[in-house]
Order: C-alpha cells, then sequence, then structure tokens
C-alpha cells in the first residue's frame, strides 16, 4: 500500500517531489512529520484522495497533531474524503480562510460567482487597510479568471479549492486543483512545457475555446509586474510545474504526475494592484466613457 | 426634419451579478439581452456604480465582442458605459484592443 508522508510546511512545491504510485490501491497519508499545511499543498491532496476512492479504495490518514487534526477537520479535509469526524466548533475566526469547496462542471455560473466574492471579500477582512484595496484588486481579478477556467477547460469531474490568508506572513494563498484533461490538452500542444508557457502569453487559447485566451496571461502579468517578491503564480500539470514571479520565470521538474491541473496564486499584501502596469503595455481607449 | 429620439435601457451591473463580476457565461447572455433592445431602438447604458473588479472574460464576451459585432461606431451610438472606475477601463480598453487585433 503507497504512503505519502507529509512534510513540515507543506505547500505544493513538497506535493510535486512525490513519487507516482498506483492510484488502484488503497492510500496512506500520515502526517507525523508535519505541523502545517497550505492550500498549494492541502489541496492537490484532497483532490488526490477524492481520485483513489472514487475508484473504491481506501484512505487513510494518521499520525496528525491534535493541532493539525483540528485544523483539517476545520478545513472540512475529513469530510472531502468521506471520513466521518466529530461536529467542528465554528468559533474560530473565519475571515483567514475559506473551506475547502469541491464543484464539478456541472456547478452553477451563480454558484460559482458567489464563491468568488467570499473568498475575496473573507479574506480581504484581516489585510491592512492600506494594503486592501490592491490585494483585493488582484485577489478578485485573478481568482475570477482561474476558477472560470477550472471549469469551463478542464472537463473534470472532480475541482476543489481553498484560499487562506496569512497576515504575520503577510500574503494571501489560494490554491484550485482538478483532475482534467491537463494543459497540453487543453491547449493542443506537442508537449506540457509548451502549455504552460504558452497559457501565460496574450491570446492564447484552445481550440474550442469561446474566449480569448487572456485570463491566465492577465493573472500572469499582475503577479510578474506586481512590483512584489513574494507574489507568486504556480501552473502544474502532469511533470511540470511553472513558477511566476516578480520578472522571473521558472520552468521545474515534478516527480508526480498529475493528470490535471493545479493553480496556486499567493498575493503580497505590497503587490501594487496597478492595471496599467498589469496588462503590460497601455491599451487605446477605441470606446468612450460616460 | 424628423429627429429620431432613442430610449434608453440601463443595466446595473452591481444589482445583476454583484461587485465582482464574471464569468464569461453570464456575458453572454447579457449580450443577446442587449442584442435584443438594440432590435427594439433601445440604447442600453451598462452602468458599473459599485463593480469592484471586472472579469477579463466576462468583459470581452460582453464589451469587446459586441464592439466587434456591431463595429466601433454603432457601439458607440447604441451602447454607453457609466461609471467605470479606472481599472475596469482599464481591462475593457485591453479586450476590446485584444479583439480587433485578432480580425
Amino acid at each position: 500500500m503507497p504512503t505519502l508522508l507529509i512534510p513540515d510546511d507543506f505547500s505544493l512545491e513538497e506535493f510535486v517531489k512525490f513519487s507516482s504510485f498506483n492510484s488502484c490501491e488503497d492510500l496512506t497519508i500520515d502526517f507525523e512529520a508535519s505541523n502545517f499545511v497550505y492550500p498549494s499543498g492541502l489541496i492537490p491532496l484532497v483532490n488526490l484522495a477524492k481520485q483513489v476512492t472514487n475508484k473504491g479504495y481506501r484512505v487513510n490518514i494518521v499520525n496528525e497533531s491534535s493541532d493539525l487534526k483540528s485544523y483539517l477537520a476545520r478545513m472540512d479535509f475529513y469530510q472531502c474524503i468521506g471520513h466521518k469526524v466529530n461536529a467542528q466548533n465554528r468559533n474560530t475566526p473565519a475571515n483567514r480562510f475559506v473551506e475547502i469547496y469541491s464543484f464539478d462542471k456541472g456547478v452553477g455560473d451563480n454558484e460559482l460567482m458567489h464563491k468568488g466574492t467570499e473568498i475575496v471579500s473573507c479574506l480581504s477582512k484581516e489585510i491592512p487597510s492600506e494594503h486592501r484595496y490592491n490585494v483585493g484588486q488582484a485577489l478578485a481579478f485573478c481568482i475570477s479568471e482561474i476558477i472560470d477556467n477550472a471549469k469551463v477547460h478542464s472537463k473534470a469531474d472532480e475541482i476543489c479549492l481553498m484560499a487562506q490568508n496569512y497576515p504575520q506572513k503577510g500574503f494571501v494563498e489560494f490554491c484550485v486543483a482538478d483532475n482534467g484533461i491537463g494543459m497540453r490538452e487543453s491547449l493542443q500542444t506537442k508537449t506540457t512545457e509548451e502549455a504552460l508557457i504558452n497559457s501565460i502569453n496574450h491570446s492564447v487559447k484552445g481550440t474550442e475555446s469561446p474566449g480569448a485566451g487572456n485570463g491566465l496571461y492577465l493573472s500572469s502579468q499582475m503577479i510578474r509586474n506586481g512590483e512584489s517578491a513574494k507574489s507568486e503564480l504556480l501552473l502544474y500539470s502532469e511533470r511540470r510545474y511553472l513558477d511566476i514571479s516578480e520578472n522571473e520565470l521558472f520552468l521545474h521538474q515534478s516527480l508526480l504526475d498529475w493528470q490535471g491541473t493545479v493553480v496556486v496564486l499567493r498575493v503580497a499584501y505590497d503587490i501594487s494592484g496597478d492595471f496599467e502596469k498589469t496588462m503590460g503595455y497601455d491599451p487605446p481607449s477605441l470606446i468612450s466613457y460616460d | 426634419m424628423v429627429v429620431e429620439m432613442l430610449e434608453n435601457k440601463t443595466i446595473e451591473i452591481f444589482e445583476r451579478f454583484g461587485p465582482i463580476v464574471g464569468p464569461r457565461s453570464h456575458a453572454a447572455q447579457l449580450r443577446e439581452e442587449i442584442l435584443g433592445s438594440l432590435g427594439s431602438g433601445l440604447v442600453t447604458i451598462l452602468d458599473f456604480q459599485n463593480v469592484e473588479t471586472l472579469n477579463a472574460s466576462f468583459s470581452d464576451e460582453l464589451i469587446a465582442k459586441l464592439v466587434v459585432e456591431l463595429g466601433l461606431e454603432k457601439f458607440g451610438e447604441t451602447v454607453k458605459i457609466i461609471n467605470a472606475s479606472d481599472s475596469i477601463k482599464s481591462v475593457v480598453n485591453f479586450v476590446v484592443d485584444s479583439r480587433l487585433k485578432q480580425l
């Protein structure tokens, strides 16, 4: 039976180091070495566990510390993967996170729109007032595009998301993971590297897409031009992930082959939130505004 | 001389979609509604009062596609955008420019 040993400070950068394993047997997730998990680690883990349980196999969760167990329960982790837990005390301050939320391609647009609004308004409450507008703008813009992409383009059965604000660290992290067709098939490229790089270029879209192909371009521009060293956008599909940060772009190799796509957005409090810079150029105003 | 006075129909975006406006499919429905109004001789006013963020996919589907379908001149005569923040104008300018470059 495969075992995933979860390291401390578990994030996507740690998740991609897992070796590939046969998902057609029971799985054990061992938290013995972990005291802290980020959404970018937890969300792909939930998606993975759901894939295993959907195939009729068991997922065993072992060795959580009591604090971590409370946290995971509060995030609806156990509930999402079909484990029964005692009712949780919901008095924990809720302005710092949005619990794990699962949906599929059949979800209504109104529900998704409200979820996006809930995430931004919830997380913004504890952001210092001098940063609230810029961070809120960046979050609202990018999250709505990322959620829309997951629903419309992934063709996934399972899509999970979660968000958390880290006031002491000064950033917000949002993660969405799906088990769909992945970036290469969605964008009809020969390689995953090509798909990841192309996805953040201007006007790049899949052949069946009704859109203009600018959602990820603009989200990546927001991060690259945000004058904030701690803001990042990570795109993970198959055995590659692209790390986009201020004026930098790194393509990494992963050990674990991810069937769909994982998107992680980290917005630091010091992001500029300047839309003109986000565009990368100053588009002409071809229509008039009253 | 007979001057044709077009009547206005105001669509309050915040009332329909809230402060964060998306996704693309909502815009497609609204675009059809606006095209229907044009057929009835109405000028549509899109009021962005209280809208905080406009999704690029939504604005592409609604505004950029309308510009392409109607042409800039007719769009300007029949669709008015009011109370848009600078960030909303930036997104709209970007999607319109992008669509027109793809023609």
